[in-house]
């Protein structure tokens, strides 16, 4: 039984999976990525347990963002928005 | 790899930052697999590595310092402190006296002299934290003047709150040497303000510590007793 909030976000997931798969990125490196384009932001901090999680983290940092896939990122989930 | 500059530290960092928290029991605790992580990434060219005091009870920090080893200054290394390390009520919190403390014991499990962040691991509305470091310092050798502990300390408010920065002062890390030598001298009665390595301000402090008989943390990860004992030989509890 998964509570409203949490299956609002894990809708929010499956949309910005499907738009790293159009973009030819993961969903983790788009979302790293998305840390890291951000102009406020000087380094993203990211916390591997597995060599596999390592490996999925890096491409992020050589990673921009486009303008169509930062826009429809905020489409899915508008900036400022409440994290619940 | 593009780097970034640090705020006006002066320091350039990369987008990513190696964040140790899954090192150690809490996480992956296959030290030598965690190695290689921490190694992988270093090749990669991220030269930014967060830790924490109480990640695994120090067992993150200890991981983290003997991946370093030998590669210490190609590394921002960053740690934190706050957070309760046992149930010692003062063992814990932004106090200028657990700051002294804790930062000893950080720079003995992760095996170096220095560390270029330390970070107030929670907001601290009842301790004036921004304070304590222009008081964290220990008196130095005779004819110096007092050493810093870290480089850089970041008041971390919260997750979404403001983050400030305060102090900054990358070039007194050299001398930063002194202070984890001169107990030790002290213990055994030895001069260490006489130390050609200090005068010199190296920074490699194994050939004094040979010198000096000093049995303590060296560039390798220290055994938790050694760290127990440089703090009883500096005077401090």
């Amino acid at each position: 039984m998964i509570m409203p909030a949490n299956q609002r976000k894990l809708d929010v997931v499956e949309d910005l999976a499907q738009l790293a798969e159009a973009a030819g990125l993961s969903l983790i490196e788009m979302t790293s990525a998305f840390v890291i384009n951000h102009p406020g932001v000087t380094s993203a901090i990211v916390g591997p347990r597995t060599m596999e999680q390592l490996d999925s983290y890096l491409p992020a940092a050589e990673l921009t963002l486009s303008t169509e896939v930062l826009d429809r990122i905020d489409q899915i989930v508008a900036p400022a928005s409440p994290s619940t | 790899m593009q780097y970034r500059p640090l705020g006006r530290t002066g320091v350039q960092v990369s987008p990513l930052c190696l964040g140790a928290m899954m090192f150690g029991p809490w996480g992956n605790d296959d030290r030598a697999d965690a190695t290689r992580i921490i190694h992988r990434e270093l090749d990669a060219g991220i030269n930014f590595v967060d830790t924490a005091d109480v990640y695994s009870a120090g067992v993150s920090e200890e991981i983290v310092g003997h991946a370093l080893a030998g590669r210490r200054e190609d590394v921002f290394l960053a740690t934190k402190f706050f957070m309760p390390m046992n149930d010692d009520p003062n063992h814990r919190g932004g106090s200028r006296r657990w700051i002294i403390h804790e930062v000893e014991n950080s720079l003995c499990r992760l095996g170096t002299d220095y560390v270029d962040l330390d970070q107030v691991h929670r907001p601290s509305p009842d301790t004036d934290v921004a304070e304590t470091p222009r008081r964290a310092q220990r008196p130095g050798p005779p004819g110096q003047g007092p050493l810093p502990r870290v480089l850089v300390l970041l008041r971390v408010a919260d997750r979404r709150g403001p983050v400030g920065l305060s102090r900054a002062e990358p070039g007194a890390v050299r001398h930063r040497a002194a202070a984890v030598i001169h107990p030790c001298a002290r213990r055994r009665g030895g001069r260490a303000a006489d130390h050609p390595a200090l005068r010199h301000g190296h920074p490699d402090v194994q050939p004094a510590r040979r010198r000096l008989g000093c049995r303590a943390a060296g560039a390798r990860t220290p055994h938790p007793s050694r760290c127990r004992r440089l703090t009883r030989a500096s005077g401090s509890t």
